[in-house]
């Protein structure tokens, strides 16, 4: 009994040590972690608006706003201090903003994301990309962003949340009117809308009755089948659940999930008799090869990350060879769609060919260029060489 | 409901703690020679895991996070762990003396088993509420158990494979754990949070 | 005071002849997780060995009082105590290093490399013995580390002390591919098996 008694009293003395040191260590360590970060707040404010003299900050559930003075008192904009959930942890960001609203710059202060693949929110690549957008813009991604592929997570987590805060920013502190759909206001009826999915448009369909959107039906789309069916009918289960546009988009197939969300917010506002913003349609084009003199033309379309141009060189009204000049897409992914595209083009002497590999965004940007290099042959009344 | 779901997936086979994350590599090499010792250590694995798990929680929710004491973490949850291992020792001993035969010394080898930790700290760390974190613990541990039974599996069989001297035992475990990685690597991309 | 030599072999047995990953297999789990990139295979390194050194220190210097039932658990909480020192320090002095090793200092814990040294060595033998041991586990286990690391780094980044801007050093021109399946888990357990194999066939080569 003393035995036990003995070795507990050990057991608790070195406890009680041990919780004295690490008390010490961390009274030590904690208040020049709270400079630093402090110190590297007043460079970040620094650098988004030089010359600043006072902030005021506001703490709310949204996250940290300092309203940012300059020595005349007048506001000079507003550092927002957000998190959010990334891959492997919170995200914690400033995000500064000029007095109208307007992204200046973003500063990630913390986060923990993979080395080397998350981390690409920090690259000036990533970040440049917001400048000069307000609550104006839909900051969405595959719309005026880009996510990375490979760090979807990541990305589109700064991206929705950048976007929220941007519209918070302008409704609760320059009083601007941010435009959010009120369910209640739009019309019964059925409404068709359409917005950028991953690939293509998609097209939806919003029953909307008693100021309640009832039923949504995707009726056409170009999403690759195996990653659509992530977001559908998951996402318009969503909307109609919540009764709003504002979800969780984070789903295997996230950017589908956004373009359903943009087409039902545009077949909305359609409804309300606003202006939407919808991709065309485009015209299947159809090209008949015997009308196309012999030549060699290039042509260029939107490929996944960036143009891609082609050279085509018709001869005896077919194509004899497909060579593409330029592009921006990721090697490893464009390697899937070049030279195959290319190939079964020329193999069926035909348009109509199977686009889907592993990059397919880059496969109908090779088509696309290859049309719009014969059509503007054709344009041009044909003849020669058309650079 | 289709969070917890998806924290199942995701941490048997998207994110398996073993093989995409390191957690558990010395048990996972040490162990996996013999089908039945990594049966038998996995068991306990999943067991000692999810109660950890529980407890740690529940100490850090209410008694470290309310009186500012986070910092003491790594502490109390290693005691936490150690602590239970002893008492399932204990009441396995007296409770079924075959099993705790059979469990042998894996057992206290658990303390060591970076993934108990790991799981503990991530849990807290990852902000998962009380369910989520026994599920996410479940979920590491039967991951961690699966990829240690294939690895036995294996291993039996790689015992009489002829190879050169310098690759055999841990090696060519490792290479064939890499192996493995890439089979998992399958999964990636299929769910997120 | 133990003959010059006894010292040096206190130091440098970690290194090669037991060398603690490649020879007895421990520390794997921050061996893998951290050696995309040199710099952080490195910092991992400095962080384990100045727990190494501060616990066989300690455990040597207390030896006589600490009780034989309850060893393990006082090692565990000495071992414990100065983990969160040392995570305290990186998070204050070295944030970078210290948001890219994120969970795996807690971890260092669990590895057995230093619980191993309490036990057979720092608890029966004189301070200054002691710390020269945990030192040269440190070294032993740094070494492996830093091997790993440079190895996965250039063939999976192409790079050297990356992957910060500042410092990075691209190895190749801009047309390399990196093997980049060395940049994720599973070739870090390939990259480590071959190094393994490697270490066994330079060992008996060379009979150490």
């Amino acid at each position: 009994m003393r035995e036990i008694l003995r070795l507990s009293l050990i057991l608790a003395l070195v406890g009680i040590i041990s919780a004295a040191l690490l008390t010490a260590a961390y009274n030590v360590t904690e208040p020049i972690i709270i400079e630093r970060r402090a110190a590297d707040y007043r460079q970040a404010l620094e650098n988004f608006f030089p010359g600043f003299a006072s902030f005021e900050t506001e703490q709310v559930e949204e996250g940290q706003f300092d309203l940012i003075y300059d020595d005349t008192d007048d506001l000079m904009g507003i550092m927002a201090t957000v998190a959010v959930l990334g891959y492997d942890g919170d995200i914690t960001y400033n995000l500064a903003f000029d007095d109208s609203g307007e992204i200046i710059g973003i500063n990630i202060v913390s986060h923990t994301e993979t080395p080397g693949i998350g981390d690409v929110i920090e690259r000036g690549s990533f970040q440049e990309q917001f400048e000069g957008k307000s609550h104006e813009d839909p900051i969405t991604a595959g719309e005026d962003v880009e996510i990375v592929t490979g760090a979807t997570v990541s990305t589109v987590a700064m991206i929705n949340s950048i976007r929220q805060t941007a519209d918070f920013v302008a409704q609760s502190f320059l009083g601007i009117e941010v435009e959010e759909i009120d369910f209640a206001e739009v019309p019964d009826g059925t409404y068709q809308g359409s917005a950028q999915g991953f690939i293509g448009p998609i097209v939806v369909e919003v029953e909307v009755s008693g100021g309640e959107v009832i039923d949504i039906e995707v009726i056409e789309h170009e999403e690759t089948a195996t990653y659509f069916v992530e977001s559908y009918p998951l996402i318009p289960e969503r909307i109609i659940e919540e009764q709003n546009l504002d979800i969780d988009t984070q789903t295997g197939a996230t950017g589908s999930a956004e373009g359903i969300v943009n087409a039902v917010e545009n077949a909305l506002l359609k409804a309300l008799g606003e202006d939407v913003d919808e991709p065309v349609e485009e015209e299947p084009v159809d090209i008949d090869l015997s009308e196309v003199p012999d030549g060699t033309y290039e042509g260029s379309a939107e490929g996944f990350m960036g143009p891609i141009v082609v050279e085509v060189e018709v001869a005896d009204g077919e194509i004899v060879s497909i060579e593409v000049l330029e592009h921006e897409d990721t090697p490893e992914y464009f390697r899937e769609s070049n030279p195959l595209i290319p190939d079964r083009i020329i193999d069926e002497q035909d348009f109509d060919v199977d686009t889907e590999t592993g990059a397919t965004v880059s496969a109908e940007g090779i088509l696309k260029a290859v049309l719009n290099a014969l059509s503007g042959a054709l344009d041009n009344g044909g003849g020669g060489d058309e650079n | 409901m289709e969070t917890l779901i998806s924290i199942i997936f995701i941490y048997i086979f998207i994110e398996n703690f073993v093989l995409h994350r390191f957690f558990g590599i010395c048990p996972f090499l040490g162990v996996s020679r013999k089908m039945e010792t990594a049966i038998g250590m996995s068991m306990a694995v999943v067991f000692v895991m999810t109660m950890a798990t529980l407890v740690t929680w529940l100490v850090y929710t209410f008694v470290l996070l309310p009186y500012n004491l986070g910092y003491l973490q790594i502490v109390t949850f290693i005691l936490v762990i150690a602590s239970l291992v002893q008492l399932v020792e204990t009441v396995l001993r007296k409770i079924s003396p075959t099993l705790y035969q059979g469990l042998g010394i894996f057992l206290p080898l658990i303390t060591t088993n970076c993934a108990v930790l790991a799981v503990t700290l991530l849990a807290v760390r990852l902000e998962f509420n009380f369910v989520e974190s026994i599920v996410f613990a479940l979920a590491a541990s039967i991951g961690f158990s699966l990829a240690l039974i294939i690895m036995a599996g294996i291993r039996e069989r790689l015992e009489f494979a002829k190879m050169p001297d310098a690759l055999q035992g841990s090696a060519v475990t490792l290479i064939t754990a890499g192996i493995l990685s890439i089979a998992f690597l399958g999964f990636q991309g299929m769910l997120s949070l | 005071m133990e003959p010059k030599n006894v010292y040096l072999q206190d130091l440098t047995r970690g290194l090669v002849k037991e060398n603690p990953v490649f020879v007895a297999l421990l520390g794997m789990c921050p061996l893998l997780g951290v050696t995309g990139f040199l710099f952080y295979g490195f910092g991992m390194g400095v962080a384990t060995t100045a727990v190494a050194f501060g616990g066989t220190l300690m455990v040597s210097l207390f030896r006589n009082l600490i009780p034989s039932q309850v060893r393990i658990p006082i090692f565990i909480v000495i071992i414990a105590t100065l983990v969160t020192v040392v995570e305290m320090s990186l998070e204050a002095f070295q944030p970078e290093l210290h948001e890219a090793l994120g969970v795996f200092v807690p971890l260092i814990v669990c590895n057995c490399l230093i619980l191993g040294r309490l036990e057979a060595f720092s608890s029966k033998k004189p301070v200054l013995r002691s710390a020269a041991d945990g030192i040269g586990a440190g070294l032993g286990f740094t070494l492996a580390l830093v091997i790993l690391a440079f190895v996965r780094e250039v063939l999976g980044h192409g790079s050297l002390l990356g992957p910060n801007p500042d410092t990075v050093i691209q190895l190749f021109g801009p047309n390399f591919e990196p093997m980049t399946i060395f940049a994720q888990p599973a070739g870090a357990f390939i990259a480590l098996g071959l190094l393994l194999a490697l270490f066994n066939m330079f060992t008996k080569r060379f009979n150490i």
